[in-house]
């Protein structure tokens, strides 16, 4: 019985031990889905409309920010400035989101164009291989087609770059 | 003759037809079943099953897809953790990060009996 009335407060402890070890040791880069960091970026039926070029060829021993965008959606309108900003430094790679060729050249027409080279995946299928959400989605892929860091959702200029420099590494 | 040829391959395709949506039918069952355990991961206090996004019609399409190419569940289920994580299932698997987790509800009330049976002297309130 002597003990009992200590218990309470031992269960406080262990719980904000284990609170704190959540906290304290936390990884520093954890993306919403960490199911591809650090693994090989997956095979994709997806090709370039101007020479039919898979994808996976494409990036092949490079690093590549690979950005998953549509004209139709509203949040990639805001991004695309941050990736027209990073064009000239960085090799950045478009995978068209369930949209077609003509509405992508209006997109790009009227807001430039950050890409290097577009892949289209028209029914959206592929996309799921990615571990896909919804779109703005950004990959950044190191020169072994790793997958180093996933950002979901419009990705702001401060991120980029922190984040861009380590596909170089 | 040639009328019985071709009344009879009417009732074949007929059959087949029958045949094949039946098996629709049940791949769609089993899609349903295993869409119920899955966490919409766009809406994430839904089901897959009672989802309405636009990714979640697309997965249920490729799981019943899957189911009609012949796939497991477990196939099926192993390829969504690669794509999306155990955050997925609605009820993670058993591993090294949650065993805690897992045995903290047996554990904690085996102490709790034990210390109960120390404490509690049950032949006092018959004396």
């Amino acid at each position: 019985m002597r003990f009992l009335k200590y218990t309470p407060l031992a269960l406080f402890f262990i719980v904000s031990i284990f609170l704190y070890n959540k906290v304290k040791f936390q990884k520093k880069l954890e993306p919403l889905s960490s199911a591809l960091i650090e693994k090989q970026f997956p095979n994709l039926d997806v090709f370039s409309l101007d020479n039919n070029q898979n994808i996976n060829n494409y990036i092949k021993n490079r690093p590549v920010v690979i950005n998953i965008f549509a004209s139709w959606c509203a949040p990639c309108r805001v991004e695309h400035k941050v990736l027209k900003s990073f064009s000239e430094d960085y090799t950045i790679i478009g995978i068209a989101y369930k949209d077609s060729e003509e509405n992508i050249k209006i997109f790009l027409d009227e807001l430039g164009d950050p890409y290097e080279n577009i892949f289209y995946d028209f029914s959206g299928k592929e996309s799921i291989n990615l571990g896909f959400y919804g779109v703005p989605e950004t990959f950044f892929v190191n020169k072994e087609s790793k997958v180093l860091y996933k950002h979901v959702g419009p990705i702001k200029n401060e991120e980029f770059e922190m984040i861009a420099p380590m596909i170089f590494n | 003759m040639i009328i019985f040829i071709k009344l009879s391959t009417i009732l074949m395709l007929l059959l087949s037809n029958i045949s094949f949506s039946e098996s629709i039918d049940r791949e769609e069952k089993k899609m349903r079943e295993l869409a119920s355990e899955l966490r919409c991961v766009v809406c994430q206090n839904q089901s897959l099953l009672e989802s309405d996004s636009d990714l979640a019609k697309d997965l249920k399409r490729l799981i019943l897809d899957m189911y009609l190419q012949g796939k497991s569940k477990n196939e099926i289920k192993s390829f969504l953790v690669d794509r999306y994580g155990e955050f997925i299932l609605f009820k993670p698997k058993l591993n090294k990060s949650n065993i805690i987790l897992w045995f903290a509800p047996i554990f904690s009330l085996l102490i709790i009996a034990l210390l109960a049976y120390r404490n509690l002297n049950f032949n006092k309130r018959e004396k």
